[in-house]
């Protein structure tokens, strides 16, 4: 009995801060284990503001910033939090973060949060954030988790941008509101405005995602 | 005693404070950014009366720019639908959300129709701004109308929405659309309101009519319902300005 006490106590070495474990955690979700591509969580963002880049990029900040934040917030309280109130526990600070970035966002980039309008409310419901609050922060410590949410919010937003750079020039001919390809040689595909384009997008970048890293469902 | 924490107290105490919390912060940050949010909101309401008029603003405009031309070349006035004038009411203030909830057999009925009136600094040349507010296909569609001194030639238009569809029905905010409307005429030659957005694109334009946006009919026809309810309720105001002129 006392041994086995002694050996839970022996301090494990401690884990250096940018280990290749703790480094795996931001660079996994960017590719292998993309939120979007290879979990397919998030699409409704996904399709609904990738029209033009700079909204994207807005999102893709406000989310990154909303995983992270509550994957710390949920891994400090991890072994507070009642176990059969945990996921309405999850969603309060998640909805908490959501208004602080809403709040933000009309005090600051005013003429985003319009264009963004509901689309930032509606982070709360983001398969990713709540997704990665139950499988990660749950059950790790706040560094990792800060990674953990910074990696996936960043993957997320990786693949925003892809879909919002093709969108953007083939629906609109321009990138980050300048005209780059004139009317005169390009007539604007209206496909790529509406949703239905970003999901061909998706489905596009999904393809050759797999087709590089040779990943075949079972 | 060590804690239960799947006890009843304790979840309770928990949720509790975690409400608690969450809370006060999101209130202290609200109120920390109220004043940046109600500046944002003003100014965006002062850049659309003066981009009907056509006084130009771009993306570096600041809030002070717009601000200071707002107040030096926007005279506000408040209406009733007999166009007298209502001194204790400001014309920017003017909620139309409210106005258009006013049920006309109330003992209290008393519209507040707002109007802006620009004065062009060279030519001394007054136009009329109105605010309107209807409903789109999916929610509130609302904009501003500015008429020449004739009170009968379009100036310019500037329209937006709550959650029309992009693409389709919010393409009424985009320029193509709104740059349609100058030099259109409200009024036919018996006086009735004509102007109005037709189906689609490529039709034969009169002088009151401009072209849709293909898909989004009931859009536009939210637009031609708020042209008609709305600035029909200026006409007492309107003829007083014609006779006195």
């Amino acid at each position: 009995m006392s041994a086995a006490t002694t050996e839970i106590q022996v301090e494990r070495k401690r884990e250096a801060l940018f280990s290749k474990k703790n480094m795996r955690l931001i660079s996994d979700p960017l590719n292998e284990n993309n939120p979007i591509t290879v979990q397919v969580l998030g699409i409704c963002s996904a399709l609904a503001v990738t029209a033009k880049v700079e909204p994207a990029f807005w999102m893709a900040l406000a989310v990154t910033f909303v995983t992270a934040a509550s994957n710390v917030i949920i891994s400090l309280m991890r072994n507070a939090i009642p176990s059969n109130i945990r996921i309405i526990v999850q969603l309060t600070v998640v909805a908490t973060m959501v208004i602080l970035v809403d709040l933000f966002l009309k005090a600051y980039v005013y003429e985003m949060s319009k264009i963004l309008s509901v689309f930032v409310g509606l982070i709360i419901t983001n398969c990713i954030i709540m997704g990665r609050l139950e499988a990660f922060a749950m059950a790790n410590k706040p560094w990792p988790s800060l990674l953990d949410g910074i990696g996936n919010g960043l993957g997320y937003g990786a693949i925003l941008l892809m879909v919002a750079v093709v969108r953007e020039i083939l629906g609109s001919g321009s990138l980050l509101g300048m005209q780059i390809l004139p009317p005169s040689i390009y007539v604007n595909n209206n496909l790529m405005v509406v949703p239905a384009g970003a999901l061909f997008t998706v489905g596009l970048i999904i393809w050759a995602q797999r087709a590089y890293n040779k990943y075949y469902e079972e | 005693m060590a804690l239960n924490k799947n006890g009843t107290g304790y979840m309770y105490g928990f949720a509790l404070g975690i409400t608690v919390l969450c809370g006060i912060l999101l209130a202290s940050v609200s109120e920390a950014t109220k004043d940046a949010r109600l500046i944002n909101v003003k100014v965006e309401k002062m850049s659309n009366i003066l981009a009907t008029v056509n006084y130009p603003i771009d993306k570096n405009s600041t809030n002070e720019e717009i601000e200071k031309a707002y107040n030096e070349l926007i005279s506000e006035v408040v209406v009733d639908e007999s166009g007298a004038i209502r001194q204790d009411v400001k014309a920017f203030a003017v909620d139309l959300k409210e106005e258009n909830t006013k049920v006309r057999n109330d003992a209290s009925y008393q519209k507040n129709l707002p109007v802006f009136i620009y004065q062009n600094p060279e030519t001394g040349a007054k136009n009329y701004v109105v605010p309107m507010r209807g409903n789109g296909l999916w929610g509130a569609v609302w904009g501003y109308i500015a008429l020449a001194d004739d009170l009968n030639t379009v100036v310019g238009v500037k329209f937006d929405h709550e959650s029309e569809t992009p693409g389709l029905g919010a393409e009424i905010t985009t320029d193509w659309f709104q740059s349609q409307f100058p030099e259109k005429k409200v009024f036919d030659d018996k006086g009735n309101m004509a102007l109005t957005i037709l189906k689609g694109k490529g039709n034969t334009l009169g002088q009151s009519t401009v072209d849709g946006i293909s898909g989004a009919t009931i859009t536009g026809n939210g637009v031609n319902n708020m042209f008609k309810a709305d600035l029909k309720q200026y006409n007492a105001y309107f003829n007083q300005i014609k006779t006195a002129q």
